[in-house]
């Protein structure tokens, strides 16, 4: 295993401990372990006899065999063969496709950036940590970081890996430097010498996965000249793998394959989730607590980053990691199946505009529900304690009292750092300390947001469903009692969501909310946040079907003044930036009134500003690229139906270009001939100049649309076909 | 893993694309009629998925009568007001 350490005087070094991972096998019959021990003998380093729990149902350690395994990256493939060596079942593996880097890390019970002490014996380096992962405030050391970019001197409209560079730039904390040279080759080199000159420990890059570090790679091949950027001196090399498409929560992603340093970090600020999310600090936090490398967080999805948490604690309490889970959910009958798989409680909310509407929020819900009930793959339906006191709502299931479940143990740390990051980022002094607690709270949410998630999702090392189903049991109940309690105080449930409610009382203020929000503590046992009270607050019904409503589509003001919005176009991110900008601007205007009758005084003026972006389109001053639209592709292009939507428009001529895109790939373009019936109907936004000649009289009936999202609930005449009759009516005015 | 049975919003959407051949029969001038009936039955989603039965067409037509009675008693209040006020 290969470790970078940054000393205290800001020295790098390389060092090397002599370690491999190992992979485990059981099997039911202890004479079927001589097979595969001599058949791949070969493979590993030794064997031996060790007791641990194989899955974490079982109540007790079993006898396993673990091999320690000769080259790291071969575990995978050893695991397969030992898998074929018998029917399926015969040989049970594990942690064979846990990250060898990652095991090391839990192995030493280190993490990324910790402070630590280490000393060499031999070949085996021996650490101290003199870090504390739970801490709040942890010493960082300086660390250098620069921006990488690159111009390509396209000879197409799209940048290929054949053209020239035209120029490259690296900017850090002492400035931008250009790497001039008079032939290509020159530029590589001094990009090289200007890397090593700077030393930085992280390399930022705008899709250096997906092609800037595969294009320098290619020009360096095609100059003859090496591209060394590690630093190790190592050169670097094109990938040898494609990327991956996967599917996640209803939509198809895409993975490029990895552009690693050797010594520094490359992160990719157009795939990194983490990076984008949270930044350096959120980064930092998530690598810390999970215990993965910063080049693995950095791309990892939370969900990965979630499992790593979740195999350091199962190889702290001898907890084997399934390479291929077969825990199934408990039997059950078809009431109670009926009964048992639902979600949790929503109460519809009452269309229409309200005022004076006040909001309680339980503070991370889900992972404390978790946390505190101990709900965890082995706890629920535990044949150990049938007698549990501790019993899902509803269902009656028994949850285990005499052990912790792995998934409470591991997000503990995630609950409890989260709201202290969240009181420290209130007490904050400075506004640097501010966005420190942020980041690290904003990344610690998304962890909390995933652990929920991978109770039931089918690829989860130590999920099972009917953990998922009882936190969603004990939602309903929380939910139904609060709104209870909320009615015995007077108060009228407008809207609920899962650990959102609004409410409304006549002439309450915020100490009758305050008083509230004790009472439902107290009972229910969680703790809520009251997040204000709303001048006014719209929830919107459904555009298809009017009347019926919708949940998580709402825009209000609270008295403090901060405008909140969710669901609308201003929050997809698939909208163009200019309709984003205009809705917003829009409910800018309407923020300013009190009052509803306030606010529908104020229509006119919302009304004008649609009308001078309309007019702005229709002039053609938009930029284009604030026209784009962005989207996921949720197939591979040529499974696309031979229609020419829009969407296959758009990549029909990224195809043209030589484009080649992959399931989950984002594409973002701009409508240029939208009742056409050719590739003509969009064009790329990498294709277009800003001078481009959109379909304006398009954009503008989307604005509209757009606007009469805000402006309807308030009046009835502001529907999106009514707006466009005032921009007509505005138009004949001024040819008048 | 993940959910087997279909949230009752789903089941509702499903339910109703069942009827479709209801729809059909009915005379053009009835269809807007039936489609907001049925569109009724969401907004009680919730308490119909609570109800937990096994036909989803019970859920959904527990939820149009309520809302039909809801509908109804408040007419007649509206209209005894109304009574009163022309008596007076």
């Amino acid at each position: 295993m290969v470790v970078w350490l940054k000393l205290e005087d800001g020295e790098v070094v390389r060092l090397v401990d002599r370690w491999s991972p190992s992979i485990f096998i059981g099997t039911d019959a202890k004479s079927d372990f001589d097979v595969p021990l001599q058949t791949l003998r070969s493979d590993f380093e030794w064997t031996r006899v060790v007791h641990r729990r194989e899955r974490v149902s079982d109540p007790a350690e079993s006898e396993v065999v673990e091999a320690k395994l000769k080259d790291a990256k071969k575990a995978q493939r050893v695991a397969g063969r030992i898998e074929r060596l018998g029917p399926f079942g015969t040989f049970r593996l594990y942690n064979a496709d846990v990250p060898p880097a990652q095991s090391y890390l839990y192995e030493r019970d280190l993490f990324p950036l910790a402070f630590c002490e280490v000393g060499q014996s031999g070949d085996r380096l021996r650490w101290e940590l003199m870090d504390d992962v739970w801490a709040y405030d942890y010493a960082l050391p300086k660390l250098r970081k620069v921006t990488l970019e690159v111009e390509v001197a396209r000879e197409g409209k799209l940048p290929r890996l054949t053209d020239k560079i035209r120029s490259i730039s690296l900017e850090g904390d002492d400035g931008k430097v250009t790497i001039d040279g008079s032939s290509e080759a020159d530029k590589i080199i001094g990009l090289t010498r200007a890397v090593r000159e700077a030393d930085p420990d992280f390399v930022l890059t705008s899709d250096g996965d997906t092609f800037l570090f595969p294009y320098l790679i290619r020009r360096a091949e095609a100059n003859g000249v090496a591209l060394t950027l590690d630093r190790d001196g190592t050169a670097m090399k094109a990938p040898t793998k494609e990327g991956t498409s996967y599917f996640s929560y209803g939509q198809i992603h895409y993975k490029p394959s990895a552009m690693k340093l050797y010594g520094r970090v490359h992160i990719d600020t157009g795939t990194s989730f983490a990076y984008s999310e949270a930044g350096f600090e959120g980064l930092f936090e998530l690598s810390r607590i999970c215990r993965m490398p910063l080049h693995t967080s950095s791309r990892a999805s939370i969900g990965k980053a979630l499992s790593s948490l979740q195999f350091y604690h199962a190889s702290k309490m001898g907890l084997l990691v399934p390479w291929k889970p077969t825990l199934a959910e408990h039997f059950k009958d078809r009431n109670e199946l009926l009964m048992a798989d639902r979600g949790g409680f929503i109460f519809e909310p009452k269309v229409g505009v309200h005022e004076n509407v006040g909001e309680l929020d339980f503070h991370a819900l889900y992972p404390n529900i978790m946390l505190r009930k101990n709900i965890s793959a082995e706890t629920v339906r535990c044949p150990c304690c049938p007698d549990s006191r501790n019993r899902v709502p509803e269902l009656g299931w028994n949850v285990c009292e005499k052990r912790d479940g792995i998934v409470p143990l591991a997000i503990e740390i995630i609950v409890e750092k989260r709201l202290r990051y969240k009181e420290l980022k209130a007490k904050a002094s400075s506004d640097t300390d501010r966005d420190r607690y942020n980041a690290r709270q904003a990344a610690l949410k998304w962890l909390g947001v995933t652990t929920f998630g991978y109770l039931g999702f089918n690829n989860a090392k130590f999920g099972r469903i009917d953990a998922h189903i009882a936190v969603c049991a004990w939602d309903r109940k929380i939910l139904i009692d609060t709104a209870r309690i909320a009615e015995r105080r007077g108060f009228g449930v407008m809207h609920g969501i899962v650990d959102s409610l609004w409410l409304k009382k006549e002439g309450a203020d915020e100490g009758d909310y305050l008083e509230l929000k004790a009472e439902i503590e107290r009972e229910t046992g969680f703790a809520m946040s009251f997040e204000g009270i709303y001048k006014w607050v719209a929830f919107l019904s459904s555009k298809a079907e009017p009347g019926l409503p919708v949940l998580n589509r709402y825009f209000g003001v609270y008295r403090t003044g901060g405008l909140k919005v969710r669901g609308i176009e201003a929050r997809r991110h698939d909208t163009p930036p200019a309709f984003v900008e205009c809705q917003m601007e829009v409910l800018g205007v309407l923020a300013k009134a009190d009052t509803i009758a306030e606010a529908k005084a104020k229509i006119p003026e919302c009304v004008e500003t649609f009308l001078g972006h309309a007019g702005a389109l229709a002039r053609r001053e938009t930029p284009a690229s604030e026209l784009a639209f962005t989207t996921n592709l949720s197939k591979a292009p040529e499974e696309y139906s031979t229609m020419m939507t829009v969407q296959r428009a758009a990549l029909s001529q990224l195809a043209g270009e030589g484009a080649k895109l992959h399931a989950g790939e984002g594409i973002r373009y701009v409508v240029t001939d939208y009742k056409g019936r050719d590739s003509r109907r969009a064009t790329p936004l990498d294709m277009i100049k800003d001078e481009v000649d959109y379909d304006a009289a398009r954009y503008i009936r989307l604005l509209a649309e757009t606007c009469s999202s805000v402006l309807e609930p308030f009046d009835a005449a502001c529907t999106a076909a009514g707006l466009m009759s005032r921009y007509e009516a505005s138009r004949s005015g001024a040819l008048v | 893993m993940g959910r087997t049975i279909p949230s009752f919003r789903i089941a509702e959407a499903q339910e109703s694309a069942e009827w479709r051949s209801f729809r059909k029969a009915l005379p053009r001038s009835d269809r807007a009629a039936f489609d907001d009936m049925l569109s009724s039955a969401r907004l009680y989603t919730s308490a119909s998925s609570a109800a937990v039965r096994t036909s989803r067409f019970e859920g959904m037509i527990m939820a149009i009568v309520f809302h039909h009675y809801k509908t109804l008693a408040q007419s007649m209040g509206a209209v005894s007001e109304m009574k009163k006020e022309e008596s007076r």
